[in-house]
């Protein structure tokens, strides 16, 4: 009789303890949910910022490079797990990710897509571009196409 | 006999431990509810100068800018020096203490006065909001958070003091 008593016994300092040990962890579990999610926001934020201005420095080195000049880029099929949008023409990138716009500027160019055309170009994540420095009618044309 | 048992030591920790919590908390309950309402200010401070720097906003603010003050689409640098909080007494009105809070900030760049407002603004606004969110009370405030509230007291902002 005394053996079945000893078996898996719990004492109540034990389960008291832990109950405010719970307590105390859920609490600080709630307070910490929102700076991580405040903490993840940000840090896709920042990834797109640097993807931006990445990709807008990428197209003034092309242009600065003269006929001929060439850098390929790559983009990443997500930001944190967060899904984005980045378009670029003429006057800077364009991003927005989470609902939040932004804009990296370049240096005023003529920028083109593969077939030629002048108009701001789409660029869809996960794909390698590649940006060329061509010289067409007497000027230069920054041409951005998938690779 | 043996089972469910609990030892007196514990209970009189226990015992000694939760009275003594109660009663702390009730003389120290004011100052640590400003306390904490002035650290989620410079939290949130600080969360609205983040913003500024990336200079990725929501849609609205983004396309405002982008017709009018084109500048504060590039990431500006700022830096939060200190959050004032001045008593200014008690609010009727509202039946809480009203406190202004005024945030001291540094900018790197030189920009015009009126630019300087729409980043002082978003670092108000997350002040506010940050206030709000600590204490829950985002259902009793406007679309703004402001004023901002906390159990006793409502929070309004100045603009923002660049130095």
């Amino acid at each position: 009789m005394m053996e079945e008593c000893e078996k898996g016994v719990f004492t109540v300092d034990f389960l008291v303890s832990f109950l405010w040990l719970f307590f105390i962890i859920l609490f600080l579990a709630s307070m910490a949910s929102y700076r991580m999610d405040y903490a993840n926001e940000e840090r896709s934020l920042t990834g797109l910022r640097v993807l931006m201005d990445e990709l807008a420095g990428d197209i003034n080195i092309v242009l600065a490079g003269g006929p001929g000049h060439e850098m390929t880029f790559t983009l990443p099929s997500n930001i944190d797990g967060s899904r984005y949008q980045l378009w670029v023409n003429s006057s800077g990138v364009y991003g927005i990710i989470n609902g939040r716009h932004g804009k990296s500027p370049i240096y005023p160019c003529i920028l083109t897509d593969s077939h030629g055309n002048n108009r701001a170009i789409t660029l869809k994540p996960g794909t390698t571009y590649k940006i060329k420095n061509l010289r067409e009618n007497n000027r230069t044309v920054i041409m951005i196409e998938a690779e | 006999m043996d089972k469910g048992q609990i030892t007196a030591e514990y209970l009189l920790i226990l015992g000694f431990i939760i009275p003594a919590l109660i009663i702390g908390s009730y003389l120290l309950g004011d100052t640590l509810e400003l306390d904490m309402a002035i650290a989620a200010a410079r939290d949130g401070a600080i969360q609205g100068a983040n913003m500024d720097e990336l200079a990725i906003y929501p849609r609205d603010a983004y396309y405002e800018y982008e017709t009018g003050k084109n500048v504060l689409l590039q990431p500006s640098s700022i830096q939060i020096i200190k959050i004032e909080a001045i008593d200014e007494g008690y609010n009727e009105t509202y039946g809480k203490y009203k406190i202004r809070l005024i945030a001291y900030a540094h900018l790197e760049r030189e920009i015009p006065y009126d630019y300087r407002n729409s980043l002082g603004d978003r670092i108000n606004y997350n002040m506010r909001k940050n206030i709000c969110i600590t204490f829950k009370t985002e259902n009793i405030t406007n679309d703004f958070y402001n004023p901002a509230f906390s159990y006793n007291y409502m929070f309004t902002t100045s603009d923002v003091k660049w130095i």
